[in-house]
This record gives C-alpha cells, structure tokens and sequence, in this order.
C-alpha cells in the first residue's frame, strides 16, 4: 500500500505539466464536440483517447508504477483499450452521435475526474500524494461518461473492459483503503446497465426462446447483486 | 411413388440426419431416430457415418427400389433443444404415420425456433463461471472479478462467432481475453490463481468430450475419435490464451 | 450443522454453474429445473463422499455420475428429453478445471525451466500427475452417466416417445 501512493507522487511529481495538457485539451475537445460534432472532431476525439489509453498504458503503468507488483498485466489491459479504440477509429463504429437520455448521469460522470482530487483533498491527503484527473480509474469514469452522453451507438467491448475496471474499483476501495474509487464503482454500474439493456434490446425480437420478462429478471438481479456488493464494501470501508 | 417424390423424401431424411449429426448428438440416436423417420416414410435404411460427411441408403420396401445420397454434415452450434425435439418427431411420426407433408413442415417449424437468447446466456454464464469459482474454493472478490471477465470473454465469442472468424482463433482469443481480466485481481490480495484457473472454462467443450466418449463406448469408433480430437483441439487453443495470460505473469504465481 | 451447509451451497453453486453451461448448449427451457436438481445432487454427493468418506476424486465422481445418469433416466421420461440433454450440462460443473489449469500451468512453468533440473522435475511430475487425473475423471464421467442408458436401453431410446408408455 505503501509502494501504491508512492508510486502516485512520483508520477505526480514527475508529470504533472503533461497532466495539465491532457485534461486542457479533453476540456477543449469535449466542449467542441457537445457544441459541433462534425467528423473531423469525432475522429479528434477518438485519437486523443487512443492517446489517453496509451498514456495510461506507458506512461503510468509501465514507467512510472514499475516498482508494483503485476504493472505488466494492467499495462496490457490498457494497451488493449487503446488498440479497441484504434479499431474502433479506423472502422468508425462509434458513432458519437447524442441521444439526450441520459444526459444528466453523463455530465455527473464527466466531472467525476475533477471530484477525484477534490476528494483527495476533503480526505485530508496532499500534492503529490493524492489521486489526480489522468488517472486510470478517472479515465474510464470519463470514457464512460463519454459514451453514455453520445450513446447512440457504442462499442461493446470498450464497455466491457470499463466494466471490468470498475469492479476492480470496488475491490481497489477495500483493498487500498482509496475511497475515491467507490466514486467510480457507484456511479457507473448504473450507466453500464443502461449500456447493456439498450444494446440489447435493440436486437430483442418478439418471439425469444425464454420470454423478455425472465430476460430483464435476470437483469435486474443482477444488479440487486452489484447493489448489495457496492453496499457490503461501503460499509466495511467506513468500518476501516 | 413416383421418382420424384422418392428423390424429395430421400433428401429430406439426408437433411434431417445431417442436422441431427452437426447439432451434436452421439452418432447410435442419429442412426436410431434416422431409421424411425425412414420406417414412417416406408423405407429400409443403411447409414454410414463420417466426421464431416453421411452415406445413406435407402430402400423403398415396395417396389425394392435403391437410392443412395451422400450428404455433408453442417457446422451447427450445440443444440439440445432440437436433439430432444428431433427424436420426439421421429417417434411421433412412427407412432402415427405422419404424413409426409405434415412431417416436412414440422421439421422445418423446429428448425426454426429461435435458439435461447444471447443476452440470457450471456449472463447465465457469467453467473456460471463466478459459481464454479466458488466451488474450487475462490473467494466473493474473485467470483466477482470471474464474473465480469466471464462476461467479457464470452461477448468477445459470441461477436466473432457472428463474424464467422476460424474457431481455433475465437477459442485463442476469447480465452485470452477472460484470463487477462482474471488476472488483474493479482494485484490484489486474493485467490487470483483459482480465478485465472476458472475465467476460462466456460470455453472447454464438454459436449463434444462427452458425445465422444460415449460414441467409441458404443462402437462408434471413428466419429467418437473425431468430436474427441476436435474437443482436443479446442482445449489446446484454450491452453493457449491461457498461455499468453500466464507467461505474462508466471514470475509471481505459485 | 456447519456440514449441511456446506453440502448444500456446494449443490446450490453445482446448480447455477450446470444451468449456465447447460444454456450455452441451447437445452429446451423444460430441462432446466431438471438439469439443476441433478447437478446439485450430483455434485453434493461427490462433496461429501470426497471430504467425509476419504474417496479419491476418481472413484466418487463415477459415483455421482452414475446416480445423474439414473436420474437423467427417471426425469427424461417426464418432460420427454433425451437422457443426454440432461445428464451432460448436469455433469459439467464435475469437470476437474483446476487440474486442467494446472497441467497447463506446469507445461509453461516446464518450458520456461529447462536448465533448472529440480524444477523441471518437479513440474514434469505435476504435469503428468494432474493430466492423468483430468483425462480419467472426464472419462469415468462420461462412462459412469451412459452406463444406465445401456442396462435399460429400451427405456432410454424411447424417452421422447409420447404415447405408448
């Protein structure tokens, strides 16, 4: 635990006027795209999420958090997002295109990065030792956002791997005692659902081999699973 | 009974056996049912079963006379629902002397039924995996994560296989995928090893293993040895993704 | 007391990963109820034969594949399905997967230390000793299901068969 928040102010320390850059120009690039989503800004906006993921995956995991057990595999993990969002780039998936449904969980989301620090700071931590917007956990909260606010279509596997990260989240607030992560989990496994209900029912024909209703019962159990999870490590974190 | 007709019935019980052989269903009930919907439509028949092709023959009991049609067995996905549909029509159709007709157009209506929903499967599985997980006596935090790389294994899967990509290349990456996903609860303080173990064995073919054992017990040697080595196959492509995971982290485990 | 409750969340786990397996194979939607009983039982029973009776994983699995078989035989008649639509998804959460893991797992380990002769060794030993288990386990579950269906072979071909019975 200790190796973990040291390694967080050494990459602070050491890259803080990149991080100023990269969150500078996601400001920039989202505020253009709500505004005028032409082509060449949804592509603009795909690179500079590929950038993201490979920052992530180079930057923080391979260089700077080397002292950690098992950076190699998250460093993969990410490198992997950021060859998803090339594919996705180069075939034009995502569409990027607004839906206006969930537009108010979207902006909660995509100020989460923000919170994050804000967070650190209410906690009592201080600069370098502290969570900061380019951060793996603040990126997918901000790629989740993202997708929910321009949902129209979205690439499944992207939302899977988000997926997969925020249930670490969960285990990251028990584990590393770094209650901002619960942030993320909590609020993204509703937006998540919503990925998965719509993406599915879209393809949902009448005649389903299990009727619909047994269909979304087991969806909504589980999400009463992931509710009670999220509560039992909310609780146990406040017992810490 | 014209030529015509017998050359239309002929095709319809090639059909129906060859479906029956690739929806995986051990080679002695593909014979036994093929002969019953032969019996209903008054023929003798003779079958001969290969791994990706059937020779049957028939012969009509009245006028003696002989047809032969090589058929080739399809690529189905697994399907219990048509096996137990299947070989419930061929029974009522010896029972109750269907009509040709009637019979061809209950074929086709179970063909056609939608199969179970992906969706449904998809979290079924996650829950499956996460459940055997605990089983090999994982903990709540690593069925969790066996979960959600069960679940995004499998979707991976189910994506390519709509792709029609080679499936030794689905199985190597979609069992890579799941691993991987397991493999990020090393970082924390848990039974990570029993998750990596488990996120991948919603890939293993346990009907083609099983068919295949039970096809050589009964004499059916060849195809019994043929779903084994294709099953065997599949495993190694698992290995493999698995490989990749484990090479990345071996240095820690044990 | 504490042993009740392991046999059952032992079955009740058996279950759920029977029904999941069970579905990627398209099973029809009647079988399930059946499929699940089975695989529970079957698998509580290789729990408890394995942890209180000191059986090897071998001898008990065959044990418990039998009795899914005779079940599969007994309940395949009351929803007309074939004894195999239900005894294969039941006898999947049997699969010995962490021995498949670990012979892969020391496969790897036994590439990677060649030129170190007490790891290769031991990883040589680990890989035959749970190869071995896997390929009998599966065997023996595969035999010890389709047994019944060869003593009562007439029943067992005509499970689908609506009238008559």
């Amino acid at each position: 635990m200790e190796i973990f928040w040291r390694t967080i102010a050494y990459y602070n320390n050491s890259t803080w006027m990149f991080q100023v850059v990269i969150v500078l120009t996601g400001i920039l690039l989202t505020i253009l795209l709500i505004r005028k989503p032409t082509q060449q800004l949804k592509l603009g906006m795909k690179i500079y999420l590929i950038g993201l993921n490979i920052w992530i995956a180079v930057v923080y995991y391979s260089i700077y958090c080397r002292e950690r057990d098992f950076n190699n595999v998250l460093s993969v993990f990410w490198g992997i997002m950021a060859l998803i969002w090339i594919g996705d780039a180069i075939k034009g998936h995502t569409t990027f295109n607004r839906t206006h449904k969930h537009d108010f969980l979207a902006y909660l989301l995509m100020l989460m990065p923000f919170l994050y620090p804000v967070a650190s700071l209410i906690r009592g931590l201080s600069f370098p030792e502290m969570t900061s917007p380019v951060m793996p956990c603040s990126v997918a909260v901000f790629t989740i956002g993202l997708l929910l606010l321009f949902s129209e279509r979205v690439n499944m596997f992207i939302v899977l791997f988000l997926c997969h990260w925020s249930i670490i989240a969960i285990s990251k607030t028990y584990f590393f005692d770094i209650p901002e992560d619960f942030l993320l989990a909590s609020a993204s496994v509703p937006a998540l659902y919503l990925f998965f209900k719509e993406y599915f029912v879209r393809d949902l024909h009448k005649d389903t081999k299990p009727k619909a209703k047994y269909i979304n019962l087991l969806l909504i159990l589980l999400c009463v699973i992931i509710g009670i999870l999220l509560t039992i490590t909310l609780l146990m974190a406040l017992r810490k | 009974m014209t030529n015509d007709i017998l050359l239309q019935y002929t095709k319809f019980i090639a059909g129906y056996a060859a479906h029956l052989m690739g929806c995986g269903i051990h080679t002695s009930r593909v014979i036994r049912n093929t002969r019953r919907i032969g019996e209903s439509l008054n023929f003798d028949l003779q079958i001969s079963v290969f791994q990706k092709s059937m020779i049957l023959t028939m012969q009509d009991k009245e006028t003696q006379k002989t047809f032969s049609e090589v058929v080739e067995i399809p690529a189905l996905p697994i399907s219990f629902e048509h096996n137990s549909e299947l070989s419930a029509l061929s029974w009522e159709a010896v029972d109750k002397r269907l009509p040709f007709d009637v019979l061809n157009d209950k074929y086709t209506k179970i063909i056609s039924a939608p199969r179970i929903d992906p969706l449904f499967v998809l979290l079924l599985v996650g829950f499956a995996n996460a459940s055997f997980c605990k089983l090999f006596g994982g903990d709540w935090m690593s069925m969790v994560i066996v979960f959600s790389a069960t679940i995004a294994g499998f979707f991976v899967r189910m994506q390519m296989l709509k792709k029609h990509i080679n499936h030794y290349i689905i199985f190597i990456v979609s069992s890579f995928t799941a691993s991987l996903l397991a493999s990020t609860s090393l970082i924390f303080d848990i039974t990570s090893d029993i998750a990596i173990a488990t996120s991948v064995l919603y890939l293993i073919p346990g009907v083609p293993l099983i068919n295949g054992v039970i096809d050589i017990v009964e004499g059916h040697t060849l195809t019994g040895i043929s779903r084994l080595t294709n099953a065997f196959l599949l495993i190694v492509c698992v290995a493999i993704g698995l490989s990749i995971t484990l090479l990345l982290v071996h240095d820690r485990l044990l | 007391m504490n042993i009740a409750l392991d046999i059952l969340s032992d079955g009740f786990f058996a279950a759920i990963a029977a029904i999941g397996f069970g579905a990627i194979s398209d099973p029809p939607m009647r079988a399930f109820k059946f499929i699940a009983l089975l695989a529970a039982i079957g698998h509580a029973c290789r729990f408890c034969l394995m942890s209180y009776a000191g059986m090897d994983i071998a001898a008990s699995s065959f044990i418990s594949a039998l009795i899914i078989g005779f079940g599969s035989l007994w309940l395949g008649g009351k929803i007309y399905c074939p004894m195999t639509v239900i005894y294969i998804p039941a006898l999947l959460p049997m699969i010995p997967g962490k021995f498949a893991y670990n012979t892969v797992f020391s496969q790897i380990m036994f590439l990677q230390n060649m030129k170190v002769p007490e790891l290769k060794a031991k990883y040589m030993e680990m890989f035959f000793s749970n190869g071995m288990v896997t390929i009998t386990v599966i065997f023996l579950l595969a035999i010890g299901a389709t047994i019944p269906m060869f003593i009562f072979h007439s029943k067992a071909f005509s499970l689908t068969r609506h009238i008559n019975k």
